[in-house]
């Protein structure tokens, strides 16, 4: 009789080869099991969108939507762009620091260093850097008059308008420029009027000089 | 080993639906029971991209909300950033459910390349009491206006009529040919010649003097043959300046008992065709001296009050700072002094206020 022949072993490759089969196999038949379930489910994830987009843009549709600090980060993306602008047109960006410092520079009671707010009236209104003058850009014929003496005879201009990706004060700057204002005299206060209410600045209402004065009291 | 698979295999959907259920974003309430407490805003898309615009379009998108929560939702203040975008009438209050819309205005205005301006919504929802809205565009300038306005600061002594020049560049992929200006105000004169043919022209302007008000306004207008950009349009306006001009028309002291941060100072300019030498600067305050301080030789002076401490004016009387000129038409010039009151009270901020004008301006000037 001859002996039984040993049961034949797989070699420890062809088990290796075996599990790495089986493992893409489940892999395989768990994505596409993944695919179905997120295509057929009503709270499924969208494959072509960027969940986290590289910009601090809002993130789209939901209830997720950017709140005030978000909102901070794009004012802050846009102020780089804005001064950049600034710059291109040789206007100078003020910083909040520098702001307050010609605000409380004895040459502002003289008039020698003037800030001109670029917003629309009703916004002026409402809360103004005391003494600043309103010059609405879109309606600058009717300003210029009355707004260019002012400037004529400063030594430093500043313009302001909301801050962030607001470019009224940029434009406003450039038209007084146009108008004959030096623009080595001129600059643009990038942060504008949230950032200098957030600051906690003092802040006046109604007409320039109404005397009703208020403290800035944060961000609205 | 299939036991093995089947474990790792449920481990897997387990996981990927764990993923799936975090990253998912907000939508719409699949039922009434899944609504969360109190108002809550969603928008559909807090985004918009308007595309390519051409530079002075005005486009409008509406941003559309839903309240996904149980009580009604109250937009209180839609602010845009900016002037060149403003808010229509929009949906105040919103029931559980229902959707409501705000309309926004873009005028791409003088803009020009990629453009992003936002727009803060403020409303009742707890958890996004503000929303930032986005408007995105990238707006072509098809034909470039350089600069887009001009403005003409005239003096009365100097008749000579200034002339400015404005470059008209073609963007367009055709030449663009312009006809002959016009103006709506005969007060101003324009001159179109073509520089580079179909592609670069020069508009140059002349205010025709004497000016017929103080001051005039035109809009130069050139007509073209393109579809996209029929007329070419450039805003003009001019101001008859006074040969001496004092700024600030008024000197206004600090508040009675208050110790001065300054000294307060006027400046006076002379536009005219002569050289101007000042004498005798008077101040009428009590215990009150003028400096005189020529910043720019014949031109450009500054006056200067050194006050007593603790000022007080005299209420129901006149006072003002005089100095003499050797201008002919202007041999006294007085500016008044008032002084300032205390502060009112502080008031809340954002308070709806009527609309304002600027407030006029001009030296009072003593004259024969």
């Amino acid at each position: 009789m001859g002996k039984a022949r040993p049961q034949s072993q797989p070699s420890s490759g062809t088990r290796r080869v075996s599990v790495v089969r089986q493992a893409l196999l489940v892999g395989a038949f768990g994505w596409v099991f993944a695919l179905v379930a997120n295509t057929l489910s009503p709270r499924g994830l969208s494959l072509t969108r960027d969940y986290f987009p590289a910009s601090p843009l809002p993130a789209t549709g939901g209830i997720g939507q950017a709140t005030a600090g978000a909102a901070s980060a794009v004012e802050t993306g846009a102020l780089g762009a804005v001064d950049q602008k600034l710059q291109e047109h040789g206007l100078e960006p003020v910083t909040d620091e520098r702001m307050h410092a010609l605000f409380t520079d004895a040459r502002y009671a003289q008039e020698l260093v003037v800030f001109i707010d670029a917003r629309e009236a009703r916004r002026y209104q409402e809360g103004h850097i005391p003494g600043a003058y309103l010059f609405d850009r879109y309606r600058q014929d009717e300003f210029l008059p009355s707004v260019l003496p002012a400037c004529q005879n400063a030594e430093s201009v500043v313009v302001y308008c909301n801050g962030g990706d607001c470019e009224d004060s940029h434009f406003a700057a450039l038209a007084l420029r146009d108008a004959g204002v030096p623009a080595d005299r001129l600059g643009v206060y990038s942060g504008g009027i949230l950032s200098w209410q957030k600051r906690g600045y003092p802040m006046e209402t109604g007409d320039r000089g109404s005397g009703m004065m208020v403290e800035g009291v944060g961000a609205p | 080993m299939k036991t093995k698979s089947l474990g790792i295999l449920v481990g897997l959907l387990a996981w990927t639906a764990e993923v799936a259920g975090a990253l998912a974003p907000a939508g719409p309430p699949v039922s009434a029971a899944d609504a969360p407490s109190g108002a809550r805003v969603a928008f559909a898309t807090p985004v918009h991209d308007f595309g390519k615009i051409q530079s002075g379009q005005v486009v409008r998108h509406d941003f559309v909300f839903t309240n996904i929560g149980t009580a009604t939702l109250l937009v209180r203040d839609v602010r845009p950033g900016c002037g060149c975008t403003t808010a229509g009438t929009w949906d105040k209050e919103v029931e559980p459910g229902k959707t409501g819309k705000i309309p926004i205005q873009f005028n791409a205005g003088s803009f020009s390349g990629q453009v992003g301006k936002s727009i803060t919504v403020t409303c009742n929802d707890a958890v996004n009491p503000s929303v930032m809205l986005q408007l995105k565009a990238n707006v072509w300038t098809p034909v470039a206006v350089l600069p887009s306005s001009l403005f003409f600061a005239l003096s009365e002594e100097r008749s000579t009529n200034e002339t400015k020049v404005v470059r008209i560049v073609n963007h367009l992929d055709t030449p663009l040919k312009l006809s002959e200006p016009e103006s709506d105000n005969a007060a101003f004169q324009a001159v179109v010649s073509e520089k580079v043919p179909g592609q670069e022209y020069e508009l140059r302007v002349t205010p025709i003097l004497p000016l017929p008000s103080p001051h005039a306004t035109a809009t130069i207008v050139m007509k073209t043959a393109n579809e996209t950009v029929p007329a070419v349009r450039v805003q003009v306006s001019a101001t008859m300046q006074a040969v001496v001009s004092v700024f600030p028309p008024v000197l206004t002291l600090p508040v009675a008992g208050s110790t001065p941060v300054s000294k307060p100072a006027v400046t006076l300019r002379n536009t005219g065709t002569n050289v101007m030498m000042l004498s005798d600067a008077r101040v009428d305050v009590p215990g009150a001296t003028v400096d005189v301080t020529e910043l720019q030789a014949g031109r450009l002076f500054r006056l200067t009050l050194t006050l007593p401490p603790e000022v007080l004016l005299e209420p129901g009387r006149s006072f003002a700072l005089s100095v003499r000129s050797n201008h002919p038409r202007y041999p006294e010039i007085r500016v008044p002094i008032q002084q300032a009151v205390r502060p009112a009270a502080k008031v809340p901020l954002a308070r709806p206020a009527p609309a304002t004008l600027p407030a006029p301006t001009g030296a009072r000037v003593k004259t024969p």
